[in-house]
């Protein structure tokens, strides 16, 4: 064979090795791009969630092959990051991206990874004892949750009033809990078959899955009703989850309390002071020793004398 | 090796140099192309977001009225309570992800733009929550601010007025 020959050769099969590893990168780089945009696409649509006008209300969620969402939470900064990121199937292969789409003001509480085509959200208000934040709860539409006898009244309207297609609630007259995965979640006194556990006392309880306890604070939000966004949360997300969302959550709750305190300094609210301020001082005490859910035992207590004090109030401050 | 050789040598090594180049160049523009697609999409992106960010910002817990002022507001922004994040502020530079916020009260012609500081505080009409300064694209929606005033000993008065809240994102 001539020099030219072995000469061509080489340099052929080195383009040709160059362009094959420059096509798998960019096939790479396409496959990521497109999880980070569908990431950044989830975040965007959480925002409407956020406001008053959509809580309570279901949005859905339609990817355009299957999915597996994942919700990831850290407590770095002020506030704590919610992660979220997007794995597609391609060719009976997961896509392995790990960038996250982070964001501080957003909490979404799931059970990690979600996997499915089309995934169900809907958002509750956060009142500790005033409003926090907006939490969002998603379901894939593969996954159903199956709530049995004694549950209180008021979790029972908002449920039904949801209508989610994923979420039964146990009547004597109809009863057609189905799905391809579904979670028994049982309440205090009926122990039957579940997966999930409620104790719900009157401010407070807990959630027990699979060995792991978490607490909730079960707040006002007013005269009338109660706040049960945290045992909505308890039983929709991963145990270690929830922990750092909660985490969060009284994170923001602190920041908030301070800005309340600082609102109370202001010399045009002079006298307002008289009525609340020592519950707030004893409520930021208590939120800056906080360590994990079971505090929230303690801190319901306080949340809750500072609710009725600012609700009696002749200047309310939030 | 005969002249002839040596001129093929050279001729294969041309073309290969050429090849090699047109694919670099092909390679680089498909680059720029989708790094600026990209860039497109995300900006589209932030974009759509800063508009729905400019509708809900008022229902945030940090600046939302509540029930401050009688029953709850919609698109309602308490000032004093603005006033005092003002003072926070630091901590919640990466909160929303935009680079700041101002709500500007809508006043006459003949009135000046004051920037509102814990000194001059309620005798204002700009607010900044960052800083003064503007950057970015901009997505604006109209709120009402409200403050209480302390008329007499414990009678409290609310005052509203109508403004505007933008809010500045910065362009990649």
């Amino acid at each position: 064979m001539s020099f030219t020959w072995i000469f061509a050769l080489l340099v052929g099969a080195f383009i040709l090795a160059f362009t094959i590893f420059a096509l798998t990168k960019f096939i790479g780089n396409e496959g990521q791009t497109s999880d980070l945009s569908s990431a950044k696409e989830i975040s965007v649509l959480l925002d409407p969630l956020e406001t008053s006008f959509e809580e309570g209300k279901i949005t859905t969620l339609a990817t355009s092959g299957l999915s597996r969402i994942y919700s990831d939470c850290d407590s770095e900064g002020p506030f704590g990051n919610q992660g979220i990121v997007v794995n597609k199937e391609i060719y009976g292969k997961w896509s392995d991206n790990e960038e996250q789409i982070k964001s501080q003001d957003k909490y979404l509480f799931m059970n990690n990874p979600a996997e499915g085509k089309v995934f169900i959200l809907f958002s509750k208000p956060f009142y500790f004892p005033f409003k926090v934040a907006s939490l969002i709860y998603l379901i894939p539409d593969n996954v159903s949750y199956c709530f049995k006898e004694g549950l209180p009244d008021q979790m029972k309207n908002e449920l039904e009033n949801l209508h989610h297609p994923q979420i039964f609630v146990k009547n004597s007259e109809e009863w057609g809990c189905k799905g391809n995965e579904t979670f028994n979640v049982c309440f205090s006194g009926y122990v039957h078959n579940c997966n999930i556990t409620v104790s719900i006392g009157d401010h407070d309880g807990s959630v027990a899955k699979r060995e792991r306890r978490v607490f909730f604070v079960v707040g006002s939000s007013s005269i009338y009703s109660k706040d049960y966004s945290l045992v909505y949360a308890a039983i929709f997300s991963d145990s270690s989850l929830y922990e750092c969302q909660v985490e969060r959550l009284v994170r923001r709750t602190l920041s908030l309390t301070r800005i309340y305190e600082d609102k109370l300094d202001l010399p045009s609210l002079e006298g307002c002071n008289d009525y609340i301020d020592q519950t707030l001082y004893n409520f930021d005490s208590a939120l800056s020793s906080y360590e994990s859910s079971a505090d929230l035992m303690n801190l319901g207590g306080i949340s809750e004398d500072a609710w009725r004090e600012n609700k009696n109030s002749p200047c309310k401050i939030w | 090796m005969g002249k002839k050789a040596q001129m093929k040598i050279q001729q294969t090594s041309l073309m290969l140099m050429a090849i090699t180049i047109l694919f670099v160049l092909v390679g680089l523009f498909f680059i720029s192309f989708k790094v600026g697609q990209s860039r497109g999409q995300v900006n589209s992106l932030q974009e759509k977001n800063a508009i729905i960010l400019a509708s809900k910002l008022s229902e945030n817990p940090e600046l939302a009225c509540g029930e401050v002022f009688g029953t709850k507001r919609v698109n309602c922004i308490d000032g004093d309570k603005l006033i005092a994040l003002m003072a926070r502020s630091e901590r919640y530079s990466n909160f929303w992800g935009i680079s700041n916020v101002e709500v500007l009260k809508i006043f006459s012609p003949d009135e000046e733009v004051v920037e509102c500081t814990p000194l001059n505080y309620p005798n204002c009409n700009d607010f900044w929550l960052f800083n003064s300064t503007r950057r970015g694209f901009s997505s604006s929606s109209f709120v009402v601010i409200c403050h209480k005033e302390n008329e007499n000993r414990g009678y409290f008065e609310d005052k509203c007025d109508l403004a505007r809240l933008i809010i500045y994102r910065e362009k990649l």
